[in-house]
């Protein structure tokens, strides 16, 4: 592990701009298509391919790890430790459409090992469902999506992004996780269920629950009026 | 909201204006364990993996309950946040150090490129079919 060197941190907010995150969240075809041509590039040895492969998933990685682990030194190592695994491994991955669900699962065990080093939370901690359904009364029916071609929300975009960046950290990681690879990485269930070595039903009961969570912490959001 | 579409099952909806004995005017409606009952599965309906049967009974639900279909709109917009948000990253400068540490490890360490058996990790399946 690389040594977190504090001089040298960013802060995960200032990483984040104010726009689409680049990435392709819920991968379509042609997003696949891509993801394997640089793989075969890789595993074939051509020069500047793992480059290419970092350039094309490095932000995702360490995104990942920041969200995971919450501090800048953290999703430095998860992005060293897991593209060196990939490095060292990835001419043992002879399924290129199973690139992703292999990619995230040698970060989420980065993740893991992280976690047990800053022992934040039990990974097996638990959302109650009762809690997190809308109870009897008036209900908040937010958040309000922002419209990213509007130029006048951008303080809007700004304030749910860090909303949902103080929402997400305040997940169990185990459910951080399973949302992480589903909703953000595009993972479906089955490839969830194997990134993670669980079981699809418990994907789908951790992924509601963090969705539901992510719903009670974010109802109150919508954009000031005149849009900001 | 009510035009907002549920991309898992493809299916559209609006308020149909029932006179059900099951109506709600927005912030009157008592929860029922129906209500509770279906809640407990709407990431499954939202994500197209509820049986046919079922994503019918919770249409037919929501057809008589506003407060069910207000909540569900506002899942599915938690449920496209991930994709639509940015995520967390480095600044260049950190970015094109991360690389270059990367690459300096790569160069003094990648001669142990090996199927070194000590990554725990099982096969993986293969999307078309068999098993790796």
């Amino acid at each position: 592990m690389t040594e977190p060197r504090s001089d040298e941190v960013v802060s995960a907010q200032d990483g984040v701009n104010g726009s689409s995150n680049g990435h392709d969240g819920g991968a379509d075809a042609s997003t696949r298509e891509m993801d394997e041509e640089v793989l075969r590039a890789v595993q074939a040895d051509e020069p500047g391919a793992f480059d290419r492969f970092v350039e094309r998933f490095g932000d995702r990685v360490y995104g990942f790890g920041m969200r995971m682990c919450g501090r800048p030194e953290d999703a430095e190592d998860v992005f060293q430790e897991s593209l060196l695994t990939v490095y060292r491994r990835i001419r043992d991955l002879r399924h290129p459409g199973a690139l992703r669900t292999w990619l995230f699962r040698i970060v989420s065990n980065h993740c893991r090992s992280a976690h047990r080093k800053t022992r934040e939370k039990t990974l097996s901690e638990a959302l109650d469902l009762d809690a997190l359904l809308p109870q009897d009364g008036p209900m908040e029916v937010g958040p309000v999506l922002p419209d990213l071609a509007d130029p006048e929300q951008s303080v809007y975009r700004r304030e749910i992004a860090d909303a949902l960046e103080k929402a997400v950290s305040s997940l169990p990681p185990d459910y951080r996780l399973v949302w992480m690879l589903r909703d953000v990485e595009g993972l479906d269930t089955r490839e969830t269920a194997e990134a993670l070595g669980i079981q699809e039903g418990n994907v789908k009961m951790r992924l509601h629950r963090a969705r539901l969570a992510l719903r009670r912490d974010l109802a109150h959001l919508a954009p000031a009026e005149g849009g900001r | 909201m009510s035009d907002e579409k549920h991309p898992g099952h493809g299916h559209e909806h609006g308020h149909h204006g029932h006179d059900h004995d099951h109506d709600h005017a927005h912030g009157e409606h008592q929860h029922d364990a129906s209500c509770r009952a279906l809640a407990a599965r709407l990431s499954e309906y939202l994500d197209g993996e509820l049986p046919e049967d079922l994503v019918e009974d919770v249409d037919t639900h929501f057809q008589a309950c506003q407060r069910c279909e207000e909540f569900v709109e506002s899942l599915e917009r938690v449920r496209q946040l991930g994709a639509v948000l940015p995520t967390p990253k480095p600044t260049p400068e950190r970015r094109s150090e991360l690389v270059e540490s990367l690459r300096h490890r790569i160069e003094h360490e990648g001669s142990q490129r090996v199927t070194d058996p000590g990554w725990d990790e099982a096969p993986l399946e293969d999307p078309n079919g068999s098993t790796q």
